[in-house]
């Protein structure tokens, strides 16, 4: 469905992007993970033909981007990382004007704006909007067409709690109708929740990529962290939790009831993406 | 198709941001003067309201309507749908031409120009260059300051000759490879010459055309935005 390889590219002399290969199959979520500036999105205007003065190949739909027509754009949707919405417009007269420039199937706007719990903002001008109703249109403006591969450049970003989880519910409702799905974020548990594969991006090349299961179980399994008190003073203990049995003082604890607490510490993607690369996330 | 709803929707766009508005108080105000003005005057005045403004209106227009979606990021949106930089370029020119034609026909009609066909001709084609020198300047500038360092400059290098040639200071059939000259020949219509002035105005719209084609397939691949 999308298949890059070796691409590098930057805006200025000094090299930015570069080395990115990766492939993504069909109906897959495709993570890119990464702190500010590390080239996320500039990633994303490569893929979406909208950068084409990069270097290597980038074939969506196995059409080479750089030489994308205008019909390329009936099949993808993009929702940037800011609002590019008619302020003057209402919701609706916005979702209807862009649905308006596509051919083929459309997607329902009321069922749309009653999904993302705008409908009854529909006639409100969008320059009377806060941030995140913002947001929310901008998705289902991307999807309006029913387009087959989605680019969603920080969907949930300055939403709240519900409506981010409303929104990670949709994206994954996309995921089960057969769409392909890109999704920039440098939110781990998002990453985490919703995608089948991430990339991890740092100052523009890629420093690992595999399911966030496997990228967690990498770094080996978690701790068990407990503690106990002996002879009055209070001790803090770890063990992996693969060599549990391993630890006789754990398991004598145990058996005489002494334990004070007791947690396992599961490595979370955002720590694994701290060892690798060094970095931490937002 | 999609260029028909497009051009309806700049329509739509001059409605909601006050333009449309803006050209029926001008045409009123235009209407009011030409009245005033005794009859030997009408003519030559109301060649020089329509050229300044009906079809010169079109530059600030045109590139306030860009600037504005700049400033939204509405450029980004567009970019990824399957509009046709050509589409947009066109929708946008067609819409002020129309707009620009109905007003500059209800001035020439009021001064009593003779052959309105030639005065409508002149009024759309220079709207169509003007709108498309606006549509330029706003792709390719960053600020609102920016696009009026710009336009002060260009209005006069389109305007001051063909005053010149109005006022008859200075006259010769090679001024009408000006475009501002052959607009205003074409207004006039006092020329035997209207066929050389639609050369020379087509000949123009063309270049600029193909230069902002270039320039706003630019603008659409950029993320930037602008602040205004
Ligand atoms: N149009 C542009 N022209 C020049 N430089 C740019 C442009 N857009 C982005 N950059 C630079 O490229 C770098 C990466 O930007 P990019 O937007 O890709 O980062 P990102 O990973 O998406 O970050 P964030 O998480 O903050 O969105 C930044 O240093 C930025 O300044
Ligand atoms: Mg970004």
């Amino acid at each position: 469905m999308i298949k890059v390889e070796n691409v590098s590219f930057s805006y200025t002399k000094a090299p930015f992007i570069s080395n990115i290969s990766f492939q993504v199959e069909p109906g897959e979520i495709f993570g890119f993970l990464g702190p500010s500036g590390a080239g996320k999105s500039t990633l994303q205007k490569i893929l979406i033909g909208m950068l084409t003065s990069y270097n290597g190949s980038v074939k969506v739909n196995g059409l080479e981007v750089k030489n994308h027509d205008n019909s390329f754009y009936e099949t993808i949707g993009v929702d940037f990382e800011f609002p590019s919405l008619y302020e003057k417009l209402t919701a609706r007269q916005n979702l209807n004007f862009f649905s308006s420039l596509y051919s083929g199937e459309k997607r329902n706007i009321e069922e749309l704006l009653s999904k993302v719990g705008l409908l009854s903002d529909a006639e409100k001008r969008v320059s009377d909007f806060s941030k995140g109703m913002k947001s929310r249109l901008n998705f289902i403006k991307s999807i309006v067409h029913n387009p087959s591969i989605l680019f969603l450049d920080e969907p949930t970003s300055g939403l709240d709690p519900t409506n981010s989880s409303l929104l990670k519910d949709m994206i994954l409702a996309e995921k089960a109708s057969g769409k392909t799905i890109i999704l920039t974020t440098h939110n781990m548990e998002d990453a985490a929740k919703l995608c089948d594969r991430v990339v991890f991006i740092v100052d523009g090349s890629m420093k690992a990529m595999d399911t966030p299961h496997n990228l967690i179980m990498r770094k080996g399994a978690g701790l068990l962290k407990y503690s106990y008190q002996k002879d009055g003073i209070e001790y803090v203990s770890e063990c992996p939790l693969n060599a549990t049995h391993k630890d006789e003082t754990l398991l004598s604890l145990i058996h005489s009831n002494q334990l004070l607490t007791i947690h396992s510490q599961e490595q979370t993607l955002g720590d694994v993406f701290m060892e690798i690369t060094g970095r931490k996330l937002s | 198709m999609r260029l028909l709803r497009l051009t309806l929707g700049e329509f739509y766009f001059q409605f909601k941001y006050g333009i449309l508005l803006l050209y029926c108080l001008i045409t009123v105000v235009y209407l009011c003067v030409l009245g005033m003005i005794p009859q030997g005057a009408k003519i030559t005045t109301a060649v020089i309201l329509v050229f300044t403004d009906p079809a010169a209106m079109g530059l600030f227009f045109l590139g306030a309507v860009v600037l504005l979606e700049k400033s939204q990021r509405v450029n980004c949106s567009l970019a990824v749908t399957p509009i046709k930089v050509s589409e947009y370029i066109l929708a946008k020119v067609i819409a002020f031409m129309i707009t620009g034609t109905i007003v500059g026909g209800i001035l020439c009609i009021f001064a009593g120009i003779e052959q309105l066909f030639f005065a409508l001709l002149g009024t759309a084609l220079s709207s169509v260059l003007f709108s498309l020198c606006g549509l330029l300047i706003a792709v390719k500038i960053h600020s609102l300051n920016q696009f009026l360092l710009a336009t002060v400059p260009l209005e006069i290098v389109l305007c001051i000759p063909a005053f010149l040639y109005l006022f008859n200071v200075i006259r010769s059939p090679f001024m009408l490879i000006h475009p501002g000259v052959a607009a205003i020949e074409l207004l006039k219509n006092s020329t035997d010459f209207w066929y050389l002035c639609i050369i020379s105005l087509v000949f123009w719209i063309g270049v600029v055309f193909y230069i902002s084609k270039k320039a706003t397939a630019k603008f659409f691949a950029q993320m930037g935005g602008v602040k205004l």
